[in-house]
């Protein structure tokens, strides 16, 4: 079910509705997975039975996790926690890229490759897991730190269960997240009243959300539609170069586009959802833009696999391996291809070499050189972008190969202006957030209003054609 | 101006669906019959061929239109493309597509950023559109492309549940009063012939010889020129309407 659909709009309208009804109010938590229930089986019925099981391991294992008292029994049931959450991701996530891989590789072909190559991908599934890892993580470190301590786990099984099918079946996050950890989810979950709804703030989340994805994104996706194979090799360097800015700005606005519709609904029954976003393409280093970009993911591998894999704890050659690693896993994650762990290690390549010079480059602090790290940063990363539009490597470094040697072929005009013209709006949002960090700068509440209006207007009369999400393919 | 082809495929739809239903021509076929542009055609015509477009999806929007043209003219080159479901779940929203009827603003073409890049491209744009129509045919893209081709068309498709839906659905139109024409766009001539071609054309031939359909005569694929190998030039366009115009003119004076 897209977000840009009726029927989700219809879903949410009808849930709200039951769901602040003052009768019902005990009932709310209920209320909320069988609506998020009915979000996720609408595309795939048969898998929610699988979005079922890995919620019920992840509540069992944590409440005999938190109940129990003997450190050995708890280090046992987490394990088997988090082990069991990989093996469901591995099986239905990377049982094709392990099927392609035999066959490509060794010259497998048999009736085991055959039915593993079959195995459908489960929307959401990267997402659901790492909740459930969380769950599973955190009830056995007690973390008195955050919000979280042992009396998140409900005594009583039935509760404890019914809330953890909440934490992992959320619909306005289940999909493609934000991936909010178990210690920050639990300690929310109590009775809502829709008088507490701060609906200034929710609806202008939702409202730039859905413009970001359906004017922007939409729009920019059928631009950087050329970036396939083969049809970019006929474009002049200045196309490509624009096409790939445009990609960056197309995937920029339906991720973090999706991600303020999430938060936005999710404030809509009273849920705070982390921030996913915040301004990525203004980022100085590369360290600095995994602090923005896809920021739920990012806090999550720091806090459940680069700590405890040593994080920056053992020495600097281990440090950069550890980054290096973090990076190759976490780009894995993002899809089943050896072109997402290659996005990663580019990721991770870069985190590693920087380090050394971070301090010193963060010292260097003047305009031309902010600006300077601002630029290459973003190529950088724009350039790891052509992984995930392209089908493999080689393609991107043909396309990066092209960028040089079409100087003289055709230019698309149409394509160009309309990049320009749909990339602008991200730009002034980047370029707003700046001018509003350096002056404490605020918009007049009334110019505030007529900029939502327009783009509630523009919502309306200029949405692009629908797609999906471009990481529900995650 | 239409910003992309996605764009593109959409508004030709909706004029045909808003404007242009009870024009007595109508083609339908994919990207390789897009290229004949309305604006060369004549005003008794219509073609309702887009990207990524096929039998299944034109014949579903000229049902659904109530549209009963006189001739329905359908590309075979790629008959057996899925039907474009979403496509046609967008344009005939359920409530929507009424309100489009008369909010002509709602229309696609006629929203206010395409609007907007229409008067850009006005401005800024005629330059390019002579470059595009006069731009020296790339060697090298042709002969990577048809390599490519050669490699994704060298299947032969299964074409057994949709050839029975196209059946069905031109029966329909037939039953209307409909004159159902198959032809076939020019391609590169090495492609004349791969399997896949040649098992299209038996099958379609089939089709018409048991339903009592017309086939126009394959062109001689050596006399056009294409950019990709698939798809035709605005030169080679022009020269092969020349040709199908005469066809239809044929037919019409047969069956009067």
């Amino acid at each position: 079910m897209l977000f840009n659909s009726y029927i989700f709009v219809f879903l949410v309208i009808i849930t709200m509705t039951i769901y602040y009804a003052p009768f019902l109010r005990n009932y709310q938590i209920i209320i909320l997975v069988i609506s998020s229930f009915i979000f996720y089986s609408y595309g795939q019925p048969l898998l929610l039975i699988l979005l079922i099981i890995s919620a019920s391991i992840n509540a069992v294992i944590s409440y005999f996790i938190n109940f129990r008292e003997l450190n050995r029994e708890k280090l046992l049931l987490t394990t088997i926690g988090i082990l069991l959450n990989l093996l469901i991701l591995s099986f239905f996530k990377y049982s094709t890229l392990i099927s392609s891989s035999l066959k490509t590789y060794f010259g497998l072909n048999n009736q085991t490759i055959s039915f593993l190559s079959r195995i459908p991908l489960p929307i959401g599934i990267s997402f659901y897991t790492f909740q459930g890892i969380s769950l599973v993580v955190d009830t056995f470190r007690q973390n008195k730190n955050g919000c979280y301590n042992k009396y998140m786990i409900n005594k009583n099984f039935k509760t404890h269960y019914i809330n953890t099918l909440l934490f992992i079946t959320f619909f306005p996050q289940l999909v493609a997240g934000p991936i909010i950890k178990a210690n920050l989810f639990f300690p929310q979950i109590n009775i809502k009243r829709f008088s507490d709804i701060k609906w200034d703030y929710a609806l202008k989340t939702i409202v730039l959300g859905y413009f970001l994805k359906m004017v922007i994104a939409d729009q920019l996706k059928d631009q950087t539609y050329w970036i396939s194979f083969p049809y970019y090799q006929s474009y002049s360097s200045i196309t490509l170069c624009i096409m790939l800015f445009g990609y960056s700005m197309q995937i920029f606005a339906d991720f973090a586009g999706y991600s303020l519709i999430a938060i936005g609904i999710a404030y809509l029954f009273g849920y705070n959802l982390p921030t996913n976003f915040n301004f990525p393409y203004i980022s100085k280093s590369f360290s600095e833009f995994w602090t923005r970009w896809h920021i739920s993911l990012s806090s999550w591998l720091k806090e459940y696999l680069y700590i405890p894999i040593g994080g920056n704890k053992k020495g600097k050659i281990r440090t950069y391996i550890n980054l290096t690693v973090v990076m190759l896993l976490g780009g894995l994650w993002h899809g089943a291809s050896w072109k997402y762990a290659m996005w990663g290690l580019w990721h991770g390549l870069a985190l590693a070499i920087e380090r050394p010079f971070k301090y010193r480059l963060e010292s260097y602090n003047n305009l031309l050189l902010n600006l300077l790290k601002t630029v290459v940063v973003f190529s950088f990363v724009t350039f790891a972008w052509l992984l995930f539009k392209l089908d493999n490597f080689s393609q991107a470094l043909d396309y990066f190969k092209c960028i040089f040697t079409n100087i003289n072929k055709f230019n698309n005009y149409p394509v160009i202006l309309a990049i320009l013209f749909y990339s602008f709006p991200i730009f002034i949002y980047h370029a707003y957030y700046k001018i509003k960090e350096k002056f404490d700068f605020k918009l007049n509440i009334y110019l505030k209003a007529f900029i939502y209006g327009i783009l509630m207007f523009m919502l309306v009369v200029s949405s692009g054609s629908p797609s999906a999400f471009i990481y529900f393919q995650f | 101006m239409i910003q992309n082809f996605t764009q593109a495929n959409f508004v030709r739809c909706q004029r045909f669906i808003y404007n242009y239903n009870n024009v007595p021509v109508v083609m339908i076929g994919s990207s390789m019959s897009a290229k004949i542009e309305q604006e060369i055609l004549p005003d008794w015509m219509y073609n309702l061929s887009f990207a990524g477009g096929g039998a299944l999806t034109g014949l579903e929007i000229l049902l659904r239109s109530n549209s009963c043209p006189r001739l329905v003219l359908i590309e075979t080159n790629l008959i057996d493309s899925e039907k474009d479901i979403y496509l046609l779940k967008n344009l005939y929203k359920p409530i929507l597509w009424h309100i489009r009827k008369k909010m002509v603003s709602l229309q696609l073409e006629y929203q206010p950023l395409n609007l907007l890049m229409s008067f850009l491209k006005e401005n800024i744009g005629k330059e390019y559109e002579a470059e595009i129509k006069n731009r020296k045919i790339d060697q090298d893209i042709v002969k990577s492309m048809l390599s490519i081709a050669k490699t994704r068309y060298s299947h032969i498709p299964d074409m057994g549940q949709k050839m029975e839906e196209i059946v069905n659905l031109t029966q329909e139109l037939k039953n209307k009063g409909s004159i159902i024409v198959f032809y076939e766009m020019p391609i590169h001539p090495e492609l004349t012939n791969i399997p896949r071609m040649k098992y299209i054309r038996s099958t379609v031939k089939k089709v018409v010889d048991e339903n009592n359909y017309l086939y126009l005569p394959l062109p001689d694929n050596s006399q056009f020129e294409t950019v990709d190998s698939i798809h035709m030039t605005y030169n080679s366009i022009n020269k092969y309407l020349a040709i199908l115009l005469k066809d239809i003119e044929r037919i019409n004076a047969n069956r009067n």
